[in-house]
């Protein structure tokens, strides 16, 4: 098998497919902010009412929210793979023989408690105590919960794609979207088994799988995803995650602003604020998060960085546990920069190819360079004049 | 290429695919014929404009408004809410709920035509026969004569009630055409806001005004938040992001709850607390802000009553013509008093300890002098007694520097002394601070007074006021309506105004069997001096409470609700009021979309479109948001539905056929509703004339709002609560123009509530029941102690429902139902206990459904393993009104018994019977999640004498408002008024016992034991040998 | 007639080799039991597989082994399967019996898998056995047990569907054969060349009809002599027939190429009628002894295509498997 530089692990691992010699210009790529996320699952509906309210895909949920640590769908799907993955083990190179990555299918039941453990917490009830987190003084809360919006990363080392006998499964050369052949597929489940974030979903209706498909409809046309517009916690953002700090103006367009897009600098830049979910996975995800900044690092660690005594990669700090705290630590108390990225966030259903933040305002352009926000930090506060208002008449 | 080659080979699909032409599919998927718009408008109060995506004319999914794509341009494209005249800040806006509007209008349970129970007849209503007969099928023509017969042949007009709970909910064409024919007939309104507990009477206490909430964009400036009592995250979805964002802004948050509630995910903190003992809480920030000198004198000085005198003899306020001779006295009588808005001038020491008067327009730089704060002293009056007077300050800080000091405090609360503390500093230390409440304490008895006027002392003792980013918001249900100052043009038209009246009663005392009166006011039972009042036979109101409007409901309409599913105390509901032989209630009228369980217990059911299907336009506002939103269907009707205001207009026409002239209130019922009926006529017109007759729409055009939502002119926006008062002197809505922290009113004294205290609940609670802490701590409440009734029964409101809507919407349905919830239904549970998920049709068919979800109760595993129950199990709730069986999930968030006090039991409200499985051993019929509630009425809010601002217009203003502004000349009121003083709900204020009732082979059971799991929360799973 | 003990042993030896390569592998066991066959003419070719035509018509019992030349490796649940060959003047029909204790029709779950059962062919020349190669394209006859036999209707438990139906079962949107409401004829026709590449034939002339037996099934494939369409097996006189069989067990998750088949050739000869183990030959229809040779040329081919693809790294796994066993066995053997 072709080895494949890992840039998430800092390390080559195995591939079965041998990569495009460059990158591509455009790669799907998507900002989740957990500490925005309010569980309301919105993003799930929208996605769901969009593409899989068919007969055969009652079960399906393409985006679905879980709190962690007890949701689930489906049920356990990340703690089953933890235990059989050793230290530093991809999926790829756990494969077992005969196979080409490591991963089961969920049966059934598992796929059918979307919202198992929803809102729930865990720790002992703080009895003659306070729950409290201070992240000077490295507190957390000793009882916790998150939200986690899951999706398909549309991964740049894709399982699902490695996966299938058949090759059903492709990423597009023009916006690295990762799609599952309606007409090809046949049914194999290799993809629903492989893919560690168990995405690839089986339609019993078609007898064939299907897979999210990263609202290509919609970037084709310039938007974002619908779970990312339909984002009520403003928790996303989505954009070009490949647009680095060299690109030039979009479009062409030279009153557009050139450089990376909004998605890469929270991804990539020094200031990194936003991680892959399980990289160790070896999938190279396309979906990065801004951590819980209340919740123990160790989890966030185990979920968010390769979890490897030796750290490999560019991330902050000497270990993964370091990088995450350090990462908290930066969405706790964004930079001004980074707080004004974050008014992007649900401003536009436009796709944010590239953007200023100056002083108390931020802009943004789309991909053809026209410009599609521009917008202060704060209102304005209005106050009327006159002796017949007054606020509450 | 290769994919014109008869095999498909593929080489390489990281780079590339040979056939792509089958994408289409999801181009297919994705495409649609049309888009248009309208309003999700349900008693979440928010209003998200949505677009609908139609396919062969059925809307296909819904997407919020803001979408700037070609083809699909929806109101105010593009920039959505920008559009309105506010920023982008405010995109996007729209739940889960919204997006499943055209799910909910294709579920089974919808009315299909009008129905009139198979047992009912006008002169034989045979009420036993509620909830249980099968219905027939009638036109439309029959049903509304049915209505009109009844209505014709009432001797009293006052005995034709109408309850139209939602008042964001289409203010026009559904409450607004209600209220219109309960005004033009003479009938009653029952009212929402208070009875449903969203009323938070200690606003009304201390401002005199009726809730004060800002724009949810104002949140984001605070820099500290405390939120207790409310889960904001789950009830405000569409605008929660902005208090999200104060803590990217530096803004610190603490939570106060007495279990995990979702919100306190969002905290710094969280501060545990007893359930119902909040005002502890809040009192002891008080008195570390006191201790520590926190406080703001200025702030204080100018706008409270902490400077005014207060006499120690009777607990009134100094009048100025008590010490000053020369000083005019207001009128003996305490009618004329209020009509006259002169309860006399009040007085206060200057810096020299001289006294001198202060009216009640003397406030903010207006305040004469600089008063003093702390006076305890003997004052020679003008009659030459003297009498020790001290200030308000005086009196409440020496109160509650004796008896809430932080450990005492955590003695009641079980909030730990030092972490109150810190948070106390904290909280004074921060330039802009806000605290939240809701219904967590909006429904206890005491909490919904005693601690929203403590926490306006902290705030106002820290100058938390009229300023974007600080206040004290409630946020609880719909009253925004007052924002719509032209509403009254409408419903009350040409001066005829429905009564008001208060649902409480009618429930409580119009059954066949009536309680006990005492019974439901606490323990204040037999002290309380009872009589009867208005034209009602039975002794119920207290004294002081003339303007409670007490009359039979003969004829009830309930739309826009569900009441009997949302009633506390719901089992006596249903057994004395709807299915008592001797009920006062010969006609019960239910109009929804859903064949809910309010309509299953109605004589006449009316279908109304839902709102994807709506003929007639109509207009919404909500309390957080500064939009005025017009909604209109999207596609045809499915079925026989008429709306509210069509249907009401049909009834008016036929009472003008069946009352002669001379008997009728007005010339013509029905002229009051031609723009529904007539051909020529426009229904948009009423809503111009509402616009045009009010300040905050004036310049707003039905165009304008067709086109999609405009943003209200209020004195500010975002819109600061009490802004003019703070920043322009205008006196607050009471008798002293100030915020009032001690109460003079009678009631206030008798009860002995005329000061921040803290009082033990009158049921939930281990301790003294109703008393002051001093006393109660060392008394048992035998309901707890000998009873066992060691629950709390939370309540709290559902994220993927509203209320009961959406509750049998399939995709919430399944989510709301949380471990229980599934595409298959779990065949160990649902489907073998819950069978009767199927709703009557009018040919006395039932329409079935597969369940997909059933209610459950979250219990904290140790309380769990107590009476030896597993995740999954079913258990039994009983209370001292009622007992149900429900599912278990057992839930780390829950408060266990083991923390001092009274476990908690969460069971989510809004659930429906259907949902609930059988009580096979006891078999008693009622059931549902508002068995066990109850009805409690508080003697302290039954008082005429309490002064406040009435819902519509501004007696600040109204001398600057042109003529052509309806409530021109609006006055400061006394006494009931509906939704803004009247006896709240407090559903939560009960304890409840737990049993085991069954258990269940729940497959999935409790998995969180496993090591597995364990392993994982602690981030060491992965990492092993494999 | 093989060596048994040599063989263990240079399976042994196989092993060891892969182990070095790090993947392990089980070595091609090709046990042969065939002998010639005559194909039966009948009158009417039998559609059923319990019609009495089949009584006289002479079986061969094929042994059936693990795929384990493609990644995903797997089958193995099924060892043989009983075959027969019966024709008239217009059509043919193979009926196969194997023995599966599990009846697994249905496809309704995740973890559903059908039972089914394929005859790969080519008239002409022996194929590679790996689903023919770039240039060397099979034709192949594939039953599902699910298509014939299931009862469940898998959807449906939502309150509404408000999509168009036709629309949002994206499967049958896009014409996957695999995705239609139902079928009337259980059997599908395949070209290949090389696996992965399996792709649904724009011909489907073959029929199929597939019945539960005490303890396994029983199914036959029927087509009409003539070949429609642009890789279908033609049954011309004189052209020699090759075939090959597959078998999945659904309860095994047996699909794709994790299944049991027979590495071994058969060939059915149109002039004299016989179906009989393919020999070395390519294409030359001569009789073999229904020894190892047949396997080994059989291999060998198969090798030849894979060494042309040199890039395919399971592939290059399996040859070297089958040449360290090879090699092994002769040595042994001596
Ligand atoms: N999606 C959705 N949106 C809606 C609604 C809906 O049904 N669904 N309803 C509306 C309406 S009309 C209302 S009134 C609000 O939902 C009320 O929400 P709120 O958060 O105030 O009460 P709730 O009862 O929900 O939560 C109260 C919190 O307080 C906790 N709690 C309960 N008891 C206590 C107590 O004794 N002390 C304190 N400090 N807290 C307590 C409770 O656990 C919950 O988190 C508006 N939006
Ligand atoms: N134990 C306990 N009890 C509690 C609470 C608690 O926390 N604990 N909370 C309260 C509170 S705060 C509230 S505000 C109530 O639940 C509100 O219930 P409501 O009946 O208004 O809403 P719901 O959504 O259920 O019903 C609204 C109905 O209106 C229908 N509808 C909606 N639109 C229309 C329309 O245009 N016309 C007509 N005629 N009907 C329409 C709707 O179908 C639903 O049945 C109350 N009880
Ligand atoms: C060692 C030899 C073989 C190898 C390595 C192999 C490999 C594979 C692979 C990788 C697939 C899945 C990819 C795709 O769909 O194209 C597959 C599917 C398939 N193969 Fe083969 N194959 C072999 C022999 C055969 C034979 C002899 C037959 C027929 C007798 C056959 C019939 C099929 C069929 C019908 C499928 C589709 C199965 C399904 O839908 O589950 N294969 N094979
Ligand atoms: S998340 Fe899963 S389905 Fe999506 S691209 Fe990655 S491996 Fe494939
Ligand atoms: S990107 Fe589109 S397809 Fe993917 S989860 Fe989001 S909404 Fe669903
Ligand atoms: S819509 Fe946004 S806030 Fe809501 S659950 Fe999804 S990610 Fe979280
Ligand atoms: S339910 Fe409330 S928040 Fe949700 S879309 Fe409707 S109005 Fe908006
Ligand atoms: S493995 Fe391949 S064949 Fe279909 S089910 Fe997955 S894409
Ligand atoms: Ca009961
Ligand atoms: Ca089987
Ligand atoms: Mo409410």
């Amino acid at each position: 098998m072709p080895e494949t530089y890992n840039p998430q692990l800092g390390r080559e691992h195995s591939y079965p497919y041998e990569h495009q010699e460059e990158e591509r210009d455009w790669h799907w790529g998507m900002i989740i902010n957990i500490n925005r996320c309010i569980n309301c699952n919105t993003c799930s509906f929208a996605c769901k009412s969009t593409w899989t309210s068919g007969e055969g895909e009652e079960y399906m949920w393409w985006m679905n929210v879980e709190t962690e640590p007890y949701g689930g769908y489906p049920m356990g799907w990340d703690m089953r793979l933890l235990d059989d993955l050793g230290q530093d083990e991809t999926i790829f190179e756990a494969a077992e023989e005969g196979e080409r990555v490591k991963g089961y299918v969920a049966q059934k039941e598992e796929w059918e408690y979307p919202a198992l453990g929803d809102d729930q917490v865990h720790g002992e009830y703080p009895t003659g105590d306070v729950v409290e987190s201070d992240l000077e003084n490295d507190e957390y809360h000793d009882m916790w919960q998150f939200y986690l919006p899951r999706l398909c990363n549309h991964c740049k080392n894709p399982a699902c794609l490695a996966a299938c006998p058949r090759k059903a499964i492709y990423k597009r050369e023009e916006d690295g979207i990762v799609l599952l052949d309606q007409e090809r597929c046949r049914g194999y489940r290799k993809c629903v088994k492989s893919c560690p974030y168990h995405k690839p979903m089986y339609n019993p209706e078609t007898g064939v799988s299907e897979k999210p498909v990263g609202c290509f409809p919609r970037i084709e046309e310039g938007n974002v995803p619908r779970c990312v517009s339909s984002c009520i916690g403003k928790t996303r953002l989505h954009g070009n995650i490949n647009r680095g700090p060299d690109a030039g103006h979009p479009g062409g367009n030279a009153s557009a602003a050139a450089g990376r897009s909004p998605v890469n600098y929270l991804a990539k830049s020094d200031e990194k604020i936003a991680l892959p979910l399980y990289p160790q996975f070896g999938t190279r995800p396309q979906v990065f998060y801004m951590p819980p900044y209340h919740v123990p690092p160790e989890f966030l660690t185990q979920m968010f960085t390769p979890n490897t005594d030796e750290k490999r990669n560019d991330w902050p700090g000497d270990t993964f546990e370091e990088s995450i705290k350090i990462v908290q630590d930066r969405v706790r108390n964004p930079s001004h920069h980074t707080l004004g990225i974050l008014q992007l966030f649900g401003a536009t259903t436009r796709l944010i190819e590239t953007y200023t933040v100056k002083e108390h305002r931020v802009k943004g352009w789309d991909r053809k360079g026209n410009k599609v926000v521009d917008m202060p930090f704060e209102e304005e506060m209005e106050v009327r004049e006159g002796e017949m208002w007054t606020n509450q008449p | 290429t290769q994919s014109v080659d008869t095999i498909t080979q593929v080489d390489n699909p990281l780079k590339s695919y040979p056939n792509r032409d089958w994408e289409e599919v999801y181009h297919d998927i994705y495409s649609y014929d049309r888009v248009d718009w309208t309003v999700c408008h349900p008693n979440c109060t928010q209003s998200c404009a949505l677009n609908f995506y139609m396919k062969n004319g059925v809307p296909i999914r819904a997407e919020q408004i803001y979408h700037e794509e070609e083809g699909s341009p929806g109101p105010g494209s593009p920039g959505g809410y920008e559009e309105a005249g506010v920023s982008r800040h405010w995109n996007p806006r729209g739940c889960m709920k919204g997006l499943t509007l055209h799910r909910r209008t294709f579920e089974p349970s919808r009315i299909k035509y009008p129905m009139v129970r198979k047992g009912w007849s006008p002169d034989d209503p045979n009420p036993e026969g509620r909830g249980e007969d099968e219905f027939e099928r009638v036109s439309w023509d029959e049903a509304i004569d049915l209505i009109a017969e009844k209505m014709a042949s009432l001797e009293d007009e006052k005995r034709f009630h109408i309850f139209n709970a939602i008042k964001a909910d289409g203010l026009i064409t559904r409450h607004g055409a209600g209220r219109r024919l309960a005004s033009v007939f003479g009938g009653c309104e029952w009212t929402e806001y208070d009875w449903y507990a969203d009323l938070p009477p200690g606003h009304v206490v201390t401002t005199g005004y009726q809730t004060s909430d800002a724009d949810a964009s104002a949140w984001r400036a605070a820099d500290y938040t405390i939120i207790q009592g409310k889960n904001l995250i789950h009830n405000k979805l569409a605008d929660n992001h902005f208090l999200q964002e104060t803590r990217e802004r530096g803004g610190k948050m603490v939570g106060v709850y007495p279990d995990y509630s979702p919100t306190v995910q969002k905290c710094d903190r969280w501060l545990p607390v007893r359930p119902g003992s909040d005002p502890a809480f809040a009192l002891g920030v008080a008195h570390v802000i006191i201790d520590e000198d926190l406080y703001d004198e200025e702030f204080m000085r100018k706008f409270t009553t902490l400077p005014l005198l207060i006499r120690q003899d009777d607990g009134k306020y100094l009048r100025a013509h008590e010490v000053f001779a020369d000083h005019e006295p207001p009128a003996e009588d305490s009618e004329q008093r209020h009509e006259e808005n002169d309860w006399g001038d009040f007085v206060a020491l200057d810096e020299n300890g001289n006294p001198v008067p202060v009216t009640r327009e003397e406030v903010g730089d207006e305040t004469p002098v600089t008063p003093r704060l702390e006076v305890d002293t003997e004052l020679e009056l003008a009659n030459g007694e003297s009498v020790g007077v001290h200030t308000d300050f005086v009196r409440q800080r020496s109160n509650i520097m004796a008896n809430y000091d932080p450990e005492t405090v955590e003695d009641i609360t079980t909030i730990p002394a030092d972490a109150l503390r810190k948070t106390a500093r904290e909280f004074a230390d921060a330039e802009k601070a806000q605290w939240f409440t809701g219904e967590g304490i909006n429904h206890w008895f005491h909490s919904n007074d005693s601690l929203q006027r403590t926490i306006f002392f902290v705030q106002s003792m820290l100058g938390n006021i009229g300023e974007r980013g600080a206040g004290y918001y409630n946020y609880s249900g719909q009253y925004k309506i007052e924002l719509l100052d032209g509403y009254p043009s409408y419903v009350n038209p040409d001066g005829n105004a429905a009564h008001g009246m208060y649902p409480g009663y009618a429930f409580a005392f119009f059954g066949g069997e009536q309680l006990d009166a005492h019974e439901i006011r606490g323990d204040f039972d037999r002290e309380l001096d009872l009589v009867p009042q208005g034209d009602a036979e039975e002794p119920v109101m207290p004294t002081n409470a003339e303007s409670y409007t007490m009359s039979k409901p003969t004829i009830l309409w309930t739309m826009n609700c569900n009441l009997l599913n949302q009633t506390k105390h719901q089992e006596h509901v249903i057994e004395n009021f709807v299915k008592h032989p001797d009920t006062s209630n010969e006609l019960s009228i239910v109009s929804d979309m859903h064949m809910t369980y309010s309509a299953r217990h109605a004589d006449i059911v009316l279908p109304v479109p839902s709102w994807l299907e709506c003929e007639y336009p109509d207009i919404t506002v909500g309390p957080e948001n500064p939009f005025i939103h017009m909604d209109h269907g999207v596609m045809d009707s499915l079925y026989d539905t008429k709306q509210d205001g069509e249907a009401i207009a049909l009834v008016a026409e036929k009472l003008d056929e069946k009352i002669p002239p001379e008997e009728r209130n007005v010339d013509s019922y029905r002229a009051y509703f031609d723009k529904f009926l007539d051909d020529d006529k426009d229904v948009r017109d009423y809503i111009q004339e509402t616009l045009d007759a009010g300040m905050t729409t004036r310049d707003i055009d039905v165009e304008d709002i067709e086109d999609g939502p405009e943003r209200l002119q209020l004195k500010t926006y975002p819109r600061i609560p009490f802004y003019s008062q703070i920043n322009e002197d205008r006196p607050f809505y009471t008798k002293t123009g100030r915020m009032e922290f001690h109460k003079e009113e009678d009631r206030f004294l008798e009860l002995g509530r005329d000061d921040l205290d803290h009082i033990e609940s009158p049921e939930g609670t281990p301790y003294g029941v109703n008393k002051k802490w001093d006393e109660a701590k060392d008394e048992e409440n035998p309901l707890y102690h000998d009873e066992e009734y060691q629950f709390y029964y939370n309540t709290p409101h559902p994220k993927y429902r509203t209320h009961s809507s959406w509750g049998m919407t399939d995709w919430n349905l399944i989510w709301s139902s949380r471990d229980f919830g599934s595409t298959n239904a779990d065949p160990e549970g649902t489907e073998r206990l819950v069978d009767d998920f199927s709703f009557p049709q009018g040919e006395g068919e039932t329409e079935e459904m597969p369940p997909l979800g059933e209610a459950f109760v979250e219990m904290h595993p140790e309380d769990a393993a107590n009476i030896d129950v597993e995740n999954g199990d079913y258990v039994r709730i009983t209370g001292k009104r009622g007992d149900l069986v429900v599912r278990v999930m057992v839930s780390e968030r829950q408060r266990p018994r083991s923390a001092g006090d009274m476990g908690q039991l969460t069971l989510w409200h809004g659930w429906w019977p259907q949902q609930f499985p059988d009580d096979e051993e006891q078999g008693d019929g009622v059931k549902g999640y508002n068995v066990t509630t109850n009805i409690w009425l508080d003697p302290a809010q039954e008082t005429d004498d309490l002064v406040h601002k009435s819902v519509f217009g501004d007696p600040n203003i109204s001398e600057h408002v042109e003529d052509d502004i309806v409530w021109q000349g609006a006055e400061l009121e006394h006494g009931y008024e509906e939704t803004v003083w009247a006896p709240t709900g407090t559903n939560r204020d009960d304890l409840v016992e737990v049993e085991k009732y069954e258990e269940a082979d729940w497959w999935p059971g409790d998995a969180r034991k496993d090591e597995l799991v364990q392993d994982y929360i602690g981030g060491s799973l992965q990492g092993g040998d494999s | 007639s093989i060596d048994r003990n040599a063989a263990r042993g240079a399976t042994k030896l196989a092993v060891i080799v892969l182990c070095l390569m790090m993947v392990l592998q089980v070595a091609v066991v090709a046990v042969l039991t065939v002998g010639p066959q005559p194909l039966r003419s009948v009158d009417k070719v039998p559609a059923e597989p319990d019609a009495a035509a089949w009584d006289d018509a002479p079986t061969e019992t094929v042994s059936l082994d693990p795929q384990q030349m493609a990644l995903p490796y797997g089958g193995g649940s099924v060892d043989e399967v009983t075959v027969q060959a019966v024709t008239n003047d217009t059509h043919v029909a193979f009926r196969m019996e194997w023995e599966d204790p599990t009846a697994d029709t249905e496809i309704n779950e995740p973890k559903a898998y059908s039972d089914a059962a394929a005859i790969m062919l080519r008239s002409g020349s022996q194929p590679p056995v790996a689903m023919g190669a770039s240039g060397d394209p099979v034709n192949i006859w594939y039953w599902r047990s699910s298509w014939q036999h299931s009862e469940s209707d898998p959807g449906g438990d939502m309150y509404s569907y408000p999509h168009p139906d036709n629309e949002t079962k994206p499967g049958q949107a896009a014409g996957n054969p695999l995705s239609k409401s139902s079928y009337n004829r259980y059997a599908q026709n395949y070209y290949a060349t090389g696996y992965g590449s399996l792709t649904n034939a724009e011909t489907q002339p073959v029929a199929a009809n597939g019945e539960r037996t005490d303890d396994g099934w029983a199914v036959v494939f029927q087509r009409e002599h003539e070949a429609s369409g642009q890789y279908d097996a033609a049954f011309t006189d004189g052209e020699q027939m090759y075939l090959t069989y597959a078998i999945w067990d659904g309860d095994a998750d047996e699909v794709n190429g994790e299944k049991s088949l027979s590495y071994q050739f058969l060939t059915l000869d149109t002039d004299d009628g016989t179906l009989s183990a393919a020999d070395s030959d390519d294409g030359s229809g001569n009789e073999t002894d229904g020894t190892d040779g047949g396997a080994v040329a059989g291999v060998t081919d198969s090798a030849l295509w894979l060494v042309g693809a040199a890039t395919n790294w399971p592939a290059l796994l399996a040859i070297a498997t089958i040449a360290a066993w090879l090699v092994s066995y002769w040595r042994l053997r001596e």
